[in-house]
């Protein structure tokens, strides 16, 4: 191996980005880390415990973690907060009104964590397609955004069955974190 | 050095939204930034050509065609004997459900089912036989018509009499293709099939689901924590259904129904205090896999084998195997899993399945429907 392939190795190393999508059940998570992958989505069964995919992304790698988010297993996203550069907050727009509490309350949780201080932060408001979905405005005072003082976030209204936004979504997101992690290069 | 995002100009936002109007497009664009899977030759089409002309050489030379030859292979080795259908593990009356999963059978030299397979795989190559072959799938054809084209087309002896034994033979394999396509489009509408709260018939099914798997214990309310002890993400298992759909529910009641042994086990060690699992999330995971073996055509020796035929209850019997199976599978790993490791052992659970398929063993329980 001569110089240059290890210096290549360790530039490449160094444009990893690592991703970690949460939410609660049946939000879409798995839905939308299919359809930025260019994969089939008409059936998708609840993931019991996490898929992780690898793409690339504007010269960037992207290693995408996409744990379940039944109540049972949230104990286990703990394990994999370590290294996450951005953290993708998957909400279900029209889900029943009682669940937006719980999901308020495990987001904020999640970002008191110290392994996940300095990951920015993106808010899919997703299932925008269907009828009853509240807009991202309703979400986010739902979610008490405006609140979060420890983290760069944005909110994106999205529909993964359609495919809208998603990619000014993840678009925001690694651009955040390339201007905080490589802005020396 | 600057990274790529900061040196491009940024894209405007409506141009975003255009391209993820189309649905299509959206995933060649990701595809398009990224440099994945492009691999630098397609050698399929190559291949394909190869075996084309070697065919045509074969076919110039002995003047049968690949379709009359595959037919007349398997007839010339039942002459000799050789191809029987043999032992069967364990007993193969319906009895109450025995909960092992030790019971696979096997099918001696591959038999019918591999025959089928074979003509199925030799009409979808074929370029001249693209119209029948899509009349199969939609399966609504006429056979006799569809099937006598191509038993001319294909130099069938007697100009493609339909009565030589050859010819007789190859039609009961395209029935059992047409039988396939027919299972596979209502099991796929099946699984289309919204599970519709508003809807008596689907919320009953719920609770038929809840008596067969926990007799002992009352019904819980349509919506509750409760609904977590059979393996529901939530209080809620209506969410849990999209993908599969009403299909995801048909199989766990079957299994829950015809064989209430192997249920009762499985449940037990999903409610394991360290390596537990969700149940029926296991379950609508493992209807998506046995409708995604279905679809590629991969049941055929065990549909031709089982008096059943390439019905739903087959499909469903062969999802009980899988159950159960699955279950032996988990809880051979004692306490060395939780359930964050489903995907890695259901990885190399599908691999083994895909295998035995391969090998034509009989996915079933011991316990269900007989051979023909």
């Amino acid at each position: 191996m001569g110089l240059l392939t290890v210096l290549k190795k360790l530039k490449q190393k160094e444009k990893e980005i690592r991703i970690l999508i949460l939410g609660l059940d049946n939000a879409g998570k798995t839905t939308i880390l299919k359809r930025i992958n260019g994969e089939d989505i008409s059936t998708i069964s609840p993931t019991l415990g996490f898929n992780i995919k690898t793409l690339d992304y504007n010269g960037y790698k992207l290693n995408i973690w996409d744990v379940g988010g039944q109540k049972s297993i949230r104990s286990y996203w703990r394990n994999y907060f370590e290294q996450t550069d951005g953290l993708v907050w998957v909400v279900d727009s029209a889900d029943r009104p009682d669940r937006f509490a719980d999901c308020k309350a495990e987001l904020h949780s999640l970002l008191t964590e110290e392994r996940l201080a300095g990951a920015s932060l993106l808010i899919f408001a997703n299932k925008q397609d269907l009828p009853g979905a509240l807009s991202s405005e309703e979400i986010a005072k739902l979610l008490d955004l405006k609140a979060i003082q420890t983290h760069h976030w944005q909110i994106v209204g999205c529909s993964a069955v359609t495919g809208d936004n998603l990619l000014t979504g993840m678009d925001w997101v690694v651009t955040d974190i390339s201007k905080r992690i490589y802005m020396l290069d | 050095m600057t990274s790529p995002v900061l040196r491009e100009p940024r894209r405007s936002a409506a141009g975003y939204d255009r391209l993820s109007e189309n649905v299509a497009k959206l995933s060649t664009f990701v595809r398009g930034r990224g440099k994945k899977t492009t691999a630098p030759v397609d050698l399929m089409p190559v291949l394909l050509a190869l075996l084309k002309a070697v065919k045509a050489v074969v076919r110039y030379l002995t003047g049968t065609t690949e379709l009359f030859r595959l037919c007349d292979r398997v007839l010339e080795d039942r002459r000799r004997g050789r191809l029987r259908i043999e032992g069967v593990a364990g007993p193969s009356g319906r009895s109450s459900g025995e909960p092992t999963s030790r019971v696979v059978g096997s099918l001696a030299p591959p038999a019918e089912g591999d025959l089928v397979e074979r003509i199925d795989r030799c009409l979808a190559y074929s370029t001249k036989l693209t119209s029948e072959r899509k009349a199969m799938d939609s399966g609504t054809l006429d056979v006799d018509s569809v099937v006598q084209g191509i038993l001319v087309a294909k130099m069938f002896p007697k100009a493609g009499d339909p009565n030589t034994p050859q010819a007789k033979l190859f039609r009961e394999c395209v029935d059992r293709i047409v039988e396939t396509s027919q299972l596979i489009n209502q099991l796929t509408a099946r699984a289309a099939t919204k599970f519709e709260s508003g809807d008596p018939d689907h919320v009953a099914q719920l609770f038929t689901l809840w008596d067969l798997a926990l007799p002992t214990q009352p019904r819980p309310p349509r919506e509750s924590e409760l609904w977590l002890k059979l393996g529901f993400q939530g209080r809620d298992p209506a969410t849990d259904f999209r993908g599969m759909g009403l299909l995801g529910l048909d199989n766990l009641v079957f299994f829950a129904q015809r064989h209430p042994r192997s249920m009762k086990r499985m449940l037990e060690i999903s409610h394991h205090p360290k390596a537990w699992f969700s149940l029926a999330i296991v379950g609508i995971n493992m209807t998506s896999f046995a409708l995604h073996q279905l679809r590629k055509r991969r049941l055929y020796s065990l549909t031709t084998a089982l008096s059943l035929g390439a019905t739903a209850t087959a499909f469903a019997e062969f999802y009980s195997y899988l159950m159960d199976a699955f279950a032996t599978t988990w809880a051979a790993h004692g306490e060395a899993v939780t359930v964050m490791d489903f995907p890695r052992v259901f990885k190399a659970f599908r691999k083994t399945v895909k295998k035995d398929l391969r090998a034509g063993r009989l996915l079933v329980l011991n316990t269900a429907a007989g051979l023909r």
